[in-house]
């Protein structure tokens, strides 16, 4: 579904470049080694404009740091992030606070996000203020007219994030989000604290505004089914790295890399005749301190060898757009 | 026919506040088979979790049960609180969610799990570490001897739930509640433990109830089935019988507004019930869907349906499978425009 935009030298919206998040998790003794959290290590993708790319991942895997590094809500460790052709990772945080204006982040849980002690109201108005996107006078008349497009009211103006519902709070987070005119929105697990029947209103909402709004996503999501109704593109993540990017047709009938496809086939179904050949991956995801040697997944992978355990494969190109980081891809 | 494992009848639970009872759980019905599985599925607040705390005996002592419960043929409602102490974990025994905060931060896992044998069963301190050393094994941890000492922190969110699930197995219960006991584990995880359950469950021979908003998972572990909305049961009955036929109007909502994976085409959009749930305090006196469903007459709004028998294996709460049901009254628009209408 994206739109071609021919317009500018590159129609890419976000290039990132081995990006490197590491946190320090204090030293291992006196003459110890510094230990690292490998949240990120080297994640190398493009967002076009008006595309929606999901990244999937279990738990650990750096999907939310990655949302929070481009935003440079956490400074990259190293790496560029090139932005509409200008790189943020080297403009000062002020200069990038401006930046935001034009990339916003939608939180997991509506209520954490949400300031508790000051109307929805001056709230968003805040926002605005803060960002001079209209004059004052029409300030009360834009946040009402968000509220609205967000499928809330005039009357929530008044209201605390306590009155709302969990839909109703995320539909303020939406809001918020919304309310500087961003071209780039990060949803960091943004339906997955609510029930289904009220996600499915929210993942409506959010394609309904990506079209209106011409908004690039990056939906990241740990359920499978979500992302694939979302997105266009799909990268799968491991470790801090990217193990898989394609497409989603692509990612989901032909997925190349063992742990791609032990992810799909977990998916419980509810249609009967579709029930899975199911691949159980044992044991859990090592420790992000302790990377374990050559390919990362080796520990977990059913097909690994002794070159898996001794050389680390390269994200390459599969198949057109397709890339994959397997040595048996 | 057998006696039921487990018969809850007419399951009544109210809160009493400082002006007004609130009523939960408005009239539940069900069984439980030995060796089957029973999945009570529902979004949050419709009555689940206290269901299963009352079936339990654990509900806050403001709650307040009416109806039957009986567990082989002995109703446990009119339990006192030692009586139910010792027939919790020995005959009944329950999974919660959240492993990190229903173990104890500060106590190894193997002495976890002797506490509860130690309490229940007449056996030595060490004979007891044996036990919890061979429920280790058989909830699938890898090396157990070593695992036993380990705390809960030193352990990851599946190995914490296998350890939550030896607890819950130490002293062999012949009813299982587990609720929600994959939401906070991720898909691979998920699937190693619904494996592992369900390979119990066979070697065990014991049933369950399990407690899910997850349709997916329900369909993968359920025998029976049922539907909740609002502290009432709005639909129950054969697995089988529900996936491939759903009638109730909020079931049938339930399974389309979740993104299918197999689906060959992209849908534009999903499927979607407007409104939210009522409030417990403001319970609608008709059916208590009918603000939400597509389909209401003017019966709905009035006069509230009783679970009525469509076949052997399925029954459901809903007028239009009865008499009363008057054929295009229907005023609503169709499916789609429901979608439609509400997003712009």
């Amino acid at each position: 579904m994206s739109q071609p935009l021919a317009k500018l030298p590159s129609a890419n919206l976000l290039d990132v470049k081995d990006l490197k998040k590491y946190f320090p998790v204090g030293d291992q003794g006196f003459f110890g080694e510094k230990q690292v959290v490998k949240a990120l290590d080297g994640i190398t993708f493009t967002l076009k404009k008006g595309e929606t790319l999901g990244i999937v991942g279990e738990s650990g895997c750096g999907k939310s740091t990655m949302g929070r590094a481009i935003l440079r809500l956490h400074e990259p460790s190293s790496g560029t992030i090139f932005y509409d052709g200008k790189d943020i990772t080297k403009i000062s945080r002020r200069q990038m606070r401006d930046n935001r204006k034009d990339m916003q982040i939608i939180f997991q849980d509506p209520y954490g996000s949400l300031n508790p002690r000051i109307t929805v109201g001056a709230m968003l108005s805040e926002i605005v203020e803060t960002h001079k996107i209209v004059p004052r006078k029409e300030l009360y008349d834009y946040v009402c007219n968000l509220l609205v497009e967000v499928g809330l009211s005039e009357q929530h103006y008044h209201r605390f994030p306590h009155e709302f519902s969990g839909g109703q709070r995320q539909r303020v987070s939406i809001a918020r989000a919304l309310c500087t005119n961003p071209k780039l929105i990060v949803c960091d697990e943004a339906v997955s604290a609510l029930d289904v029947s009220v996600q499915s209103q929210i993942l409506n909402l959010l394609q309904r505004l990506k079209k209106e709004h011409q908004l690039t996503y990056l939906f990241i999501s740990h359920d499978l089914s979500v992302v694939k109704h979302v997105s266009d593109r799909v990268a799968v993540m491991y470790l801090g790295k990217m193990v898989e990017l394609a497409d989603k047709k692509d990612l989901y009938e032909n997925p190349l890399h063992p742990y791609t496809k032990a992810l799909l086939s977990a998916i419980p179904s509810t249609k009967e005749e579709k029930i899975r050949e199911r691949i159980i991956l044992k044991g859990d995801v090592p420790s992000p301190i302790n990377v374990p040697s050559g390919c990362r997944f080796h520990t977990r992978c059913p097909l690994a060898t002794d070159r898996c355990r001794a050389e680390e494969p390269a994200f390459r190109e599969v198949s057109e757009n397709h890339f994959a980081a397997c040595h048996y891809a | 026919m057998t006696q039921p494992l487990l018969e809850v009848k007419n399951l009544k639970v109210s809160f009493a506040g400082k002006k007004k009872t609130t009523n939960i759980v408005a009239g539940l019905s069900f069984n439980v088979e030995k060796g089957k599985t029973l999945c009570i599925v529902g979004e949050s607040g419709c009555g689940k979790s206290i269901t299963s705390l009352s079936v339990m005996g654990l509900l806050p002592k403001t709650g307040e049960v009416d109806g039957e419960i009986l567990l082989k043929g002995e109703n446990l409602t009119g339990k006192t609180m030692k009586q139910m102490s010792k027939i919790r974990g020995n005959q009944i025994s329950m999974i919660f969610q959240e492993p990190m905060t229903s173990l104890n931060p500060v106590q190894t896992v193997g002495k976890q799990i002797a506490e509860t044998i130690i309490l229940h069963q007449d056996v030595t301190k060490k004979e007891a570490r044996q036990k919890a050393i061979e429920m280790l094994q058989l909830v699938g941890i890898p090396s157990p001897e070593k695992r036993i000492d380990a705390y809960p922190h030193e352990l990851s969110g599946g190995m914490r739930q296998r350890v939550m699930i030896a607890i819950a197995l130490s002293c062999n219960p012949e009813l299982l509640i587990a609720d929600e006991p994959t939401t906070a584990l991720d898909v691979t995880i998920q699937a190693q433990i619904l494996d592992l359950m369900k390979n119990l469950q066979k070697e065990l021979e014991m049933g369950i109830i399990m407690i899910t908003h997850d349709l997916a998972v329900v369909s993968e572990m359920a025998d029976k089935v049922l539907v909740m909305y609002a502290g009432k049961a709005v639909e129950y009955g054969d697995r089988k019988s529900i996936f491939n036929h759903p009638m109730h109007p909020y079931t049938q909502g339930l399974m389309k507004c979740i993104p299918d994976v197999d689906a060959e085409d992209d849908l534009e959009e999903l499927f979607v019930i407007k409104g939210s749930v009522p409030s417990p305090d403001a319970m609608p006196v008709g059916c208590r869907f009918a603000d939400r469903c597509p389909y209401a007459q003017e019966i709905c709004r009035t006069k509230s349906p009783d679970l009525e028998q469509v076949d052997s294996q399925h029954t459901v709460s809903c007028w239009k499978y009865t008499d009363l049901w008057k054929d295009g009254e229907t005023n609503e628009p169709a499916i789609s425009e429901v979608a439609v209408s509400k997003s712009s």
